[in-house]
C-alpha cells in the first residue's frame, strides 16, 4: 500500500520535472539554444534516475523527448518535424535517458546489497557473540560439573543467563523491525498512564537494574496517553538497556516523566560515555553503534524505538549531557477526564 | 512445601523446555509427569490427577486454548500456561477460559517457582474458608471488616477503590485480566471502559503510597491486566 503510494508520488515528480524544465525553456527561450535545452533535460534525467529510480526516469525520458519535440521543434505545438536531423537528437536523448536510468538503478541495487550485507554481518555478529559465550559456558559445565567448584558453575550459569537475556532482546528487536517493515503491525491502542508502563518495565528489569543507582521522578497528575502498551514498554526497555550498556556499574540512571504542551515526555538520563557530536540523529539509524564504544548492542534497539514512537505520532531524540547522555520521547497526551461514578 | 512431592503434569512439545522443567521441578519438591502433545496430556490428567497443570499454548496436535476448555469441563486444578511474548491476546483468552496464570517464554526458574507457589496457595485456601486477613509487605487488608492498613495505619478508600483492591487481594499473586476487574468492580457492561481502571488504579496506588514507577504492590501487566505482588 505504502510503496504504491510512493511510486505514484515518484511518477508525479517525474512528470512535474518535465513540465518545469519545459517552462524554463519557454520563459527563457531567448537565452537558451535547443542544445542547452536538451542538456537541461538530460541533467534532470540523471537527478531523477538517482533519486527516484528506474520507472520514474524512463517515464521522464519519454515525456521529455515528447515535450522537447512539441514545444521547441518547428512546427511548434505538433509532433511533426520539418528538419529530420532532429530525429537523431530525439533518439540520442532517449537512449541517454534509458542508459542513465538503467545504470543508476543498478547502482541503487548495489547500494541495497551493501546495506543488506552490513545488516547480515551485523546480525550474525550480534547473535554469534552471546551464542559463543552460552556454548562455551554450557559445554564446560556439561563436561566438568563433577570436578568444578560450585562458585565456578554458578558464575558460568549466570553468564549463560546474562547472554541469553541479551539474545532475547536482539531477537525481539529483529522480529519487531521485520514486522514493522512488512507493514503488519497494528497498534492495539489503549489509554495508559505512562508512569504505569515505566513501572511495568522497571519491575521486569529489576534484577539487571539493581547494579545501578536508579532514580525515578514523575510529575503528579500526568494526563493519559493512548498507546499500544506492549510497544511502548519495548521502547522503554530498549532505552533502559541502552543506558545500562553505557553506564558503569553503580552509575546513575534517571527516569523522568512530565507533561508539557499537550505532550507527555519521558526522559532517560544516564551516566555513560555520552554521544559524540553529530551522532544525535545517526544513532537512530539501523545498525549504527557509536564509534566510541566497544560494548555490544545490536544497533537495532534505537531504530525500533524511533519506528514505534513515529507510529504513535510522537517524537524521539537524544543529546549529550555534562556527564552522559539523555534520551527522550514525547507522546501526544489525552485531555484529562475523570469517570464520575464512584458510588 | 510438604514432605510429599507434589504431582504436576506438564504438556509441552519442546524437549529442551521439558528437560529444564524437569530439572527445576524435581529439585523443588514436585513430581512432574510429561506429555508431548495435547492428546497424551489429557490422558495423563485422568490417569494421574495432578495438583497443577503446566500447559504450553503452542502444541502440535491441538490449540492450547481448546485444552483449557476441555480440562475446565471436569476439573478445577490450577492451570499455568506458557506462551510467547507478543501474544498477549492468547494470554488474555487463556485466562478468560479459566487458566490461572501465565509465564512468558523465555522465563527463568525463579519466575516459574513463584507462579507455582501462588497457584498452590490458592488451591489450599479454597478448600477452607478464605483467610479474611491478607498481608504483604506493609499492606494489610481485612476483608471481613473492609479495612485497609499501610504500616499499621488505617487508610480510607472510596467504595470503588476498595472493591478494586479486594478483587486483587482475592487473587493475590495471580494476574487478573482487565475485563475481569472491570466486570467485578463496575459491572458487566463496563468491560470497554479501561480508562476507569487506569484512573482508579492510580488513585489506589497513591493511597497505598505505592510508586507507580517502582510499584511494591500493584504490578501492571500491559495488554493483560494487573497483579497484586505477594512476598
Amino acid at each position: 500500500m505504502k510503496t504504491e503510494n510512493l511510486q505514484v508520488k515518484n511518477y508525479l515528480m517525474a512528470t512535474l520535472s518535465v513540465a518545469a524544465i519545459t517552462a524554463i525553456g519557454k520563459i527563457f527561450g531567448h537565452f537558451i539554444t535547443p542544445i542547452d535545452q536538451v542538456l537541461l533535460y538530460i541533467i534532470t534525467a540523471v537527478i531523477i534516475a538517482v533519486k527516484l529510480g528506474r520507472g520514474s526516469s524512463i517515464l521522464y525520458t519519454i515525456l521529455s523527448v515528447s515535450a522537447f519535440n512539441f514545444f521547441f521543434i518547428e512546427p511548434l505545438y505538433t509532433f511533426t518535424v520539418y528538419d529530420e536531423s532532429y530525429w537523431l537528437t530525439f533518439f540520442v536523448m532517449l537512449i541517454t535517458g534509458l542508459v542513465i536510468s538503467n545504470q543508476s538503478s543498478q547502482l541503487r541495487l548495489a547500494e541495497k546489497e551493501k546495506v543488506r550485507n552490513i545488516l547480515l554481518s551485523s546480525i550474525s555478529h550480534d547473535l554469534r557473540t552471546p551464542l559463543s559465550s552460552i556454548m562455551g559456558a554450557s559445554t564446560s559445565i556439561a563436561m566438568d560439573a563433577e570436578t568444578m567448584p560450585h562458585d565456578t558453575i554458578k558464575n558460568l550459569a549466570e553468564s549463560i543467563n546474562h547472554e541469553a537475556t541479551a539474545l532475547t532482546n536482539i531477537v525481539t528487536n529483529i522480529l519487531q523491525l521485520t514486522r514493522f517493515e512488512a507493514g503488519v503491525v497494528n497498534l492495539n491502542k489503549q489509554e495508559y498512564f505512562i508512569d504505569e508502563l515505566i513501572g511495568a518495565v522497571l519491575s521486569r528489569m529489576e534484577p539487571q537494574l539493581s547494579k545501578y543507582n536508579l532514580i525515578t521522578n514523575s510529575e503528579p497528575e500526568l494526563p493519559m496517553v493512548s498507546v499500544d502498551g506492549i510497544l511502548i514498554e519495548q521502547v522503554i526497555t530498549n532505552l533502559l538497556s541502552n543506558a545500562m550498556r553505557y553506564t558503569p556499574k553503580g552509575g546513575s540512571i534517571i527516569i523522568d516523566a512530565k507533561h508539557k504542551n499537550n505532550e507527555v515526555i519521558v526522559t532517560i538520563t544516564d551516566n555513560g560515555v555520552g554521544i559524540s557530536r553529530g551522532d544525535e540523529e545517526k544513532i537512530f539509524e539501523k545498525f549504527y553503534t557509536s564509534a566510541s564504544n566497544n560494548e555490544k548492542g545490536s544497533g537495532l534497539g534505537l531504530t525500533i524505538c524511533k519506528t514505534i514512537i513515529t507510529a504513535h505520532e510522537g517524537r524521539i531524540w537524544a543529546q549529550s549531557t555534562a556527564n552522559g547522555a539523555l534520551f527522550a520521547f514525547a507522546l501526544p497526551s489525552l485531555s484529562t477526564g475523570k469517570p464520575n461514578n464512584d458510588r | 512445601m510438604t514432605d510429599k512431592n507434589i504431582p504436576i503434569v506438564v504438556i509441552e512439545d519442546e524437549p529442551e523446555i521439558r528437560k529444564f522443567l524437569k530439572a527445576v521441578l524435581t529439585t523443588h519438591g514436585f513430581e512432574p509427569s510429561f506429555a508431548q502433545n495435547a492428546k497424551e496430556g489429557l490422558k495423563l490428567l485422568t490417569v494421574h490427577p495432578p495438583e497443577i497443570l503446566i500447559l504450553d499454548l503452542g502444541l502440535p496436535d491441538m490449540d492450547g486454548l481448546e485444552v483449557i476448555k476441555n480440562v475446565r469441563e471436569w476439573s478445577v486444578i490450577p492451570i499455568i500456561v506458557l506462551s510467547a511474548r507478543g501474544k498477549e491476546q492468547d494470554k488474555v483468552e487463556a485466562l478468560e477460559l479459566g487458566a490461572d496464570d501465565y509465564l512468558t517464554k523465555p522465563f527463568g526458574a525463579a519466575e516459574l517457582l513463584a507462579r507455582l507457589k501462588v497457584a498452590l496457595r490458592h488451591t489450599h485456601q479454597s478448600g477452607q474458608n478464605n483467610l479474611p486477613i491478607f498481608e504483604t509487605d506493609q499492606l494489610k487488608v481485612d476483608l471481613e471488616k473492609r479495612q485497609v492498613f499501610i504500616d499499621r495505619k488505617e487508610i480510607h478508600l472510596t467504595p470503588t477503590e476498595y472493591k478494586l483492591l479486594a478483587v486483587l487481594v482475592k487473587h493475590a499473586g495471580k494476574v487478573v485480566t482487565q475485563s475481569h476487574l472491570l466486570k467485578e468492580v463496575w459491572g458487566k457492561n463496563s468491560t470497554e471502559n479501561s480508562h476507569y481502571l487506569r484512573i482508579y488504579t492510580q488513585h489506589l496506588r497513591q493511597k497505598l503510597s505505592d510508586n507507580s514507577m517502582q510499584p511494591r504492590y500493584i504490578i501492571t501487566e500491559s495488554g493483560v491486566g494487573y497483579r497484586l505482588k505477594v512476598t
